[in-house]
């Protein structure tokens, strides 16, 4: 499914190391580092391995599944959510290779801890959103 | 620590921070039967430039000569650590009398809980909207909820219990009663918090004041006595405050890395302890805070406050000048400045009966600090 949608809240600030993400998720494709020396991923991405300090990197692609490792509903307006977008649910979820993310969980149906999600890509103006929709099962 | 100051909690100060933070320090060195002149040290810490820096303070009190001042790009994690740092000094001789103070105008100025943090996770956070403080104490919240079996109930306990404290304390914002009829019927801001789980903001600042147990001994007030100072970050903390993504176990905040030394550092353990203070910018950080610390067990911490454990009768009194959640939102600060008017005895209607040991927390998720206070015994 391919999402579009006004950005209301502003492009991502990138930097030299976030470069490789937003021009993967631009792809509609999530990269994930991999530390050359301790095999640990990581995502988002870092300059050194935040488990043995390496540099060295390779980078993969992960797969578009994950499972919620936690949730919330915003459901009055807080930080930079407007009423007009309530109500929110952001999702962490966890990736292939174990790393987490935090992604807006569309067409929320209720599901929550444990609950499967599948990537879903939302292409702003000028960069892409990483979200996530149910698949409907439980992992 | 000698002494503690305040400044009154509002809306809207009229006056300017600076001289909110030089009125607190005032305050607090006069608790402490000092003055301006005795002081060679400052410590504070402010987030994204919302307060004045120490030698402002120094100039504006017209202390003679700073020795050591010591500003901290730190949120609610700094209280506990500052402490521990203005004691460190005196031990090491670098100054021999330490302010330590909070100022903000939290309500009519710079709200923290909005603040779109500097440091570059923010990319990942704020073009989504997933931008304020309360969200991602949310998100731990809801799993800490889920792995430990606890729930709304629980959550509820903290706030009601911390507001019938706040009744006994003509500083604290919230003061009306608070039941659980009232508690459920307040709409869910970000689940699992209503509102009654939220801190709330006002302007103004606290202080207190650290020096030698000998030179304590002589002021006016018994001294609350440093038995240990810490502070945590545990591994992969994040590249900012609100950076959560590599922390491995949204159910363990800092405190579970923290407790064994801050303990064995005191002499003491967990079964000591005769009351706490536990940093509560939200309710689920009070339940995460007591188990970490080994207060109670682990899963336990509701049923814990839903028995009246925490209330002034219980076995353990928690935070008794409300918290932040009903006294106001000094960062912590008037968490700490609380701990040092208990274990002096001076608490008033809501002293805690006993008040030998006390444990004393600042901050919420991945790092934090912490303090063991004692009476000189």
């Amino acid at each position: 499914m391919i999402d579009t949608e006004t950005s209301r809240h502003g492009a991502p600030a990138r930097d030299a190391d976030s470069e490789p993400y937003w021009a993967a998720l631009e792809r509609h494709e999530i990269v994930v580092q991999q530390c050359a020396s301790c095999g640990a991923h990581r995502c988002p991405p870092l300059p050194a391995c935040p488990v043995c300090g390496a540099t060295g990197t390779r980078e993969s692609t992960a797969g578009g599944d994950g499972v919620v490792y936690s949730w919330i509903v915003v459901r009055r307006p807080v930080g930079t959510v407007t009423a007009e977008e309530l109500p929110v649910t952001f999702a962490t979820v966890e990736i292939e290779h174990g790393c987490r993310l935090v992604g807006r969980l569309l067409d929320d149906d209720g599901s929550r801890i444990g609950a499967a999600v599948r990537a879903a890509f939302v292409d702003h103006d000028d960069w892409t959103e990483l979200a996530f929709r149910s698949t409907g099962g439980i992992k | 620590m000698a002494g503690v100051g305040y400044t009154p909690f509002s809306r809207r100060a009229d006056v300017s921070t600076l001289e909110l933070a030089r009125a607190a320090c005032a305050a607090a060195l006069q608790d402490a039967g000092l003055t301006p002149q005795d002081v060679d040290g400052i410590a504070s810490f402010m987030v994204m430039h919302d307060s004045v820096p120490t030698p402002a303070v120094a100039t504006t009190l017209a202390v003679p000569e700073l020795r050591v001042g010591l500003d901290v790009d730190l949120g609610g994690q700094a209280p506990c650590f500052l402490v521990a740092q203005a004691a460190a000094a005196v031990a090491a001789g670098d100054a021999e009398v330490v302010l330590v103070y909070r100022a903000m105008k939290g309500r009519s100025g710079p709200r923290v809980g909005a603040m779109e943090f500097a440091g570059s996770a923010g990319q990942y956070r704020y073009p989504i909207g997933y931008s304020a403080y309360l969200m991602y104490i949310a998100m731990w919240a809801q799993r800490f909820l889920h792995e430990t079996g606890q729930g709304e109930a629980d959550l509820a306990a903290v706030a009601m219990a911390q507001r019938a404290f706040a009744q006994a304390n003509e500083r604290a914002y919230r003061r009306v009663p608070l039941d659980l009829n009232h508690y459920l019927a307040a709409p869910m801001v970000v689940d699992p918090f209503r509102s009654d789980d939220c801190t709330v903001e006002v302007d103004g600042a606290c202080a207190l004041v650290v020096t030698s147990l000998e030179r304590a001994r002589d002021l006016p007030h018994p001294p609350a006595v440093i038995a240990s100072g810490g502070y945590r970050a545990g591994p992969r903390a994040g590249l900012d405050i609100g950076d959560h993504l590599r922390w491995e176990d949204y159910t363990r905040n800092y405190t579970t890395w923290l407790a064994p030394d801050l303990f064995g550092r005191a002499g003491v353990t967990a079964a000591d302890v005769d009351l706490a203070e536990i940093y509560d910018c939200f309710s689920s950080t009070v339940l995460m805070g007591l188990e970490g610390l080994g207060l109670c067990g682990r899963g336990e911490s509701g049923a814990f406050v839903r028995s009246g454990q925490t209330a002034l009768a219980g076995s353990l009194p928690t935070n008794t000048h409300g918290g932040l959640l009903a006294e106001g939102y000094l960062h912590g600060m008037n968490t700490v400045t609380e701990a040092v008017l208990q274990v002096q005895g001076r608490g008033g209607a809501r002293q805690s009966p006993r008040h030998d040991v006390c444990a004393v927390t600042s901050g919420a998720l991945m790092d934090g600090s912490a303090l063991i206070l004692t009476r000189d015994r």
